[in-house]
């Protein structure tokens, strides 16, 4: 998987100006769309680091699921509420400043002092480093029991997501509800 | 082969991403932006765990697909996440007939 | 070893065989009761109208009965004493501290189960999910505590948290419950992205997702390729862990979502979400900031979690109890004590990461014995407002419980009880688990934490005493039904058996302690 420079920088400018436009944009049909680019471009950058199995799975499991399911769920529910308004509520500043204050620390320590080069990479990322092969193996090696509790979780997502989802249909108020 | 992909630029980025993931679910008000954002956040992280997967190569790889094995657990997770915050968000709009968050404020907070 | 996987074309590869599977034998007795329990649900008659005393008995029969096989599984390892077991390729360790974390979990799972029968048969949604739902948890986060790999950490913690916030939300008619599951998804969804990002740095720093690699290697004098970007991940996951537990600033969904959810989802929240979590942040501190025999290989990540984590306790312990002071419902001002009772949990946290001064290597005894008592007087509390309640409502606010002596005066005495033990007046199991962790603070040299303790244990004693005084000194007021708590036996049972066993747990400490001792993080 080698690509140029500029593909990269292309897929990364695919990656965060469509996130930064979900910021900006104030219709969520809008937002959705920029989402879908926005992952898009995870994809390339998966590709360019030599995660293919990674970056297709990108395509298929988050544009062709969770970004649908999204859209669902904006279908069933979002007929009236299309425009967005900003606004930051006192009690949830403190966490996003922690993590704000420490994300720049961290990247202010990386550009001083980055030690790693990805030079060799390519060639071991040639060698098959990131195999669908390989992938498999682990999934039935080391990370068997991790794969395990995916499944508990999709189960548990399954289980719970079915019934609090299933009782009325949006279209239908519930008792006491009519008079609003 | 990639000399501008080093790995202080993918952080660079991933970084940029998880904040404006931060700041869509702290700033905005309706819950499907929310889960959008939060989605954004996920994805910024799995770039960095990729990134640093890919830099370790060239060292003593000791977990070479490691990395991608887990982020494609992490995009199970963010799927059952997406099922599990629709279907709460299904239940607030069947309830208030809005998925407008600051409308729902029955709690104290 | 028995293959179960063996991996082709590989060569020396190892094989995962039943040895493992059997490690995580009450793992997988509560999943299958969960899942038997769901499929259980399906051959059961709907009644036709809510009231119905026996209801859905199986369910909670089954369920009950997955949740003592479990605790019986884990109280022979402990009982065996077990040396630590690490399984499936490193992705597990299996040793007294998971399983003394993961008995208290249990605990809370039956605990939950026993009330849930007639707390869900009065709102008319006696369904096999519920209890499949807590069985799923209490698996996950078993496998929480156990997690020796960082992404055993993530998923586990993932898994447990969809399923609480489902049950936060389970009485999805009403807007309490809804709103309360919404804030707890979101600002935990939130916080997960935190964690992970944290994980992910921590993978970053070390090189590699596996827990007892990274402290070996820690241990053995290397230092970590990075260590800001190790005190970075580490800071993360403390505030990821931060949000599970409810320490402030980090406690906003922690008042609406212990609010909005049925109390006895309240009590297992209080319960197991919190052992769970508080297992996971002792291993990550004394791994990483512990100043054992071999001492920590990258003094920075000590120093920023010592910090983290006391600067966390202090602020906590102050938040929680001020903040409890000013509530008029029951159910909230629980809420704000059990945010204090992280704090005193935080202060245990930070002597254990000190090296002990008899050379003793145990780490975390004091917490450990700290949460034994805490979950049954949390659950025991939670219990009695919910066995107390009519129809879709729970027993909530203060002024509902004037004048329970003298209608109910088991329950007042059970939940006075409680209510002592909670403020930590002496001879109370309380009393004796603020006194160890205290002790163990200002054995470690932190008495600045303990003085703090001490000074907000003496503010809570105000609106502990507060519902005290309420039951028995007040008078009834307002017409307010008296519920028949005749049928309602499996919420008796649990009120009993707590307030039993916080007495119990006062009268005999030093034997508790002694087993919280063995268990301890080594």
């Amino acid at each position: 998987m080698t690509f140029s420079d500029g593909a990269f920088w292309v897929f990364a400018a695919t990656a965060v100006l469509p996130a930064a436009g979900i910021l900006l944009s104030r219709s969520i049909v809008r937002m959705a769309f920029l989402l879908l680019v926005s992952l898009a471009g995870f994809a390339g950058l998966y590709l360019q680091l030599g995660a293919g199995f990674l970056g297709f799975t990108q395509v298929l499991v988050y544009i062709g699921g969770i970004l649908i399911l999204f859209l669902f769920g904006l279908m069933l529910t979002a007929r009236f509420d299309v425009h967005v308004r900003r606004r930051v509520g006192a009690g949830v500043i403190v966490p996003g400043v922690i993590a704000g204050l420490s994300l720049l620390g961290v990247l202010v320590f990386l550009a001083l002092e980055s030690p790693w080069s990805t030079e060799a990479g390519a060639a071991a990322a040639a060698a098959g480093a990131g195999d669908t092969f390989q992938i498999g193996l682990k999934v039935l090696g080391p990370y068997v029991l991790p794969f395990e509790a995916v499944t508990v979780l999709l189960l548990v997502a399954m289980v719970g997501a079915t019934y609090i989802g299933r009782a009325q249909m949006p279209g239908t108020p519930a008792e006491g509800e009519r008079k609003e | 082969m990639i000399p501008h992909l080093s790995l202080s630029f993918c952080l660079y980025v991933s970084a940029a991403l998880f904040a404006i993931g931060v700041y869509g679910v702290l700033s905005r008000q309706n819950l499907i932006v929310i889960l959008m954002s939060l989605e954004l956040m996920l994805n910024a992280v799995n770039l960095s765990t990729i990134a640093f997967g890919r830099a370790f190569l060239p060292a003593s790889p000791p977990d070479p697909s490691g990395p991608q094995v887990f982020v494609v657990m992490v995009l199970a997770v963010a799927a059952a996440e997406a099922a599990v915050g629709l279907s709460i968000l299904l239940a607030v709009f069947r309830k208030w007939r809005t998925t407008h968050a600051g409308r729902i404020d029955m709690l104290k907070g | 070893m028995n293959g179960l996987f063996t991996i082709l074309d590989a060569p020396a590869a190892p094989a995962i065989g039943w040895d493992d599977l059997g490690g995580i034998l009450p793992v997988l007795v509560l999943l299958a009761t969960g899942s038997l329990a769901l499929v259980l649900d399906l051959f059961l008659k709907e009644e036709a109208s809510p009231p119905v005393p026996a209801g859905k008995w199986p369910l909670s029969f089954v369920s009950l009965l997955g949740t003592a096989v479990a605790g019986a599984l884990l109280c022979g390892h402990i009982g065996a004493a077990g040396k630590p077991w690490s399984g499936f390729l490193g992705a597990v360790q299996v040793d007294l501290f998971s399983d003394a974390i993961g008995l208290i979990v249990v605990l809370g799972a039956a605990f939950c189960l026993l009330g849930a029968g007639d707390a869900l048969r009065r709102r008319g949604i006696e369904q096999g999910e519920f209890h499949a739902l807590v069985l799923y948890a209490a698996a996950s986060m078993v496998l929480f505590v156990q997690s020796a790999s960082l992404v055993m950490v993530f998923l586990s913690l993932e898994a447990l948290s969809m399923a609480v916030y489902i049950l936060t939300a389970f009485q999805r008619d009403e807007k309490r419950a809804v709103e309360g599951g919404l804030k707890y998804f979101v600002l935990g969804g939130l916080s997960s992205g935190f964690l992970l990002l944290g994980l992910a740095f921590i993978y970053g720093a070390t090189r590699s997702t596996n827990l007892t690699d990274i402290a070996g290697a820690l241990a053995g004098g290397q230092p970590p390729a990075d260590s800001s970007l190790l005190v970075a991940g580490l800071g993360l996951t403390l505030i990821g862990l931060a949000f599970k537990v409810g320490a402030f600033p980090f406690h906003a969904w922690v008042p609406d979502a212990y609010e909005g959810a049925m109390s006895v989802v309240t009590g297992f929240m209080a319960v197991a979400v919190k052992a769970a979590s508080f297992g996971v942040l002792l291993r990550v501190a004394v791994l990483f900031g512990g100043a054992g025999a071999s001492g920590p290989g990258s003094p920075e990540a000590r120093g920023a979690l010592l910090a983290g984590i006391s600067g966390l306790a202090v602020v906590t312990m102050i938040f929680g109890n001020l903040a409890a002071l000013a509530q008029s419902s029951a159910k909230r001002m629980l809420a704000y004590s059990a945010i204090a009772h992280t704090g005193y949990l935080l202060v245990g946290a930070v002597s254990a990461m000190e090296a002990r001064p008899g050379g003793e290597q145990a780490a975390g005894a004091g917490l450990l014995f700290y949460l034994f008592p805490y979950a049954l007087m949390s659950l025991g509390a939670f219990i009695c407002l919910s066995h107390l309640g009519e129809g879709a409502e729970d027993r909530e606010s203060i002024d509902s419980l004037r004048g329970l002596a003298e209608r109910h005066p088991a329950h007042a005495l059970a939940l006075l009880v409680i209510m002592v033990s909670f403020a930590g007046i002496p001879p109370t199991a309380g009393f004796w688990g603020k006194l160890f962790i205290f002790r163990e603070a200002i054995a470690t040299g932190h008495w600045e934490l303990a003085l703090v303790g001490i000074l907000t244990s003496i503010v809570s004693v105000y609106y502990y005493l507060r519902l005290v005084v309420a039951m028995y000194m007040l008078p009834q007021e307002g017409g307010l039904p008296a519920p028949s708590l005749e049928a309602r036996i499996g919420g008796k049972l649990a009120l009993a058996i707590a307030a039993i066993a916080v007495v119990l747990v006062g009268l005999f400490p030093g034997i508790f302690f002694q087993i919280s001792a063995a268990c301890a993080l080594r």
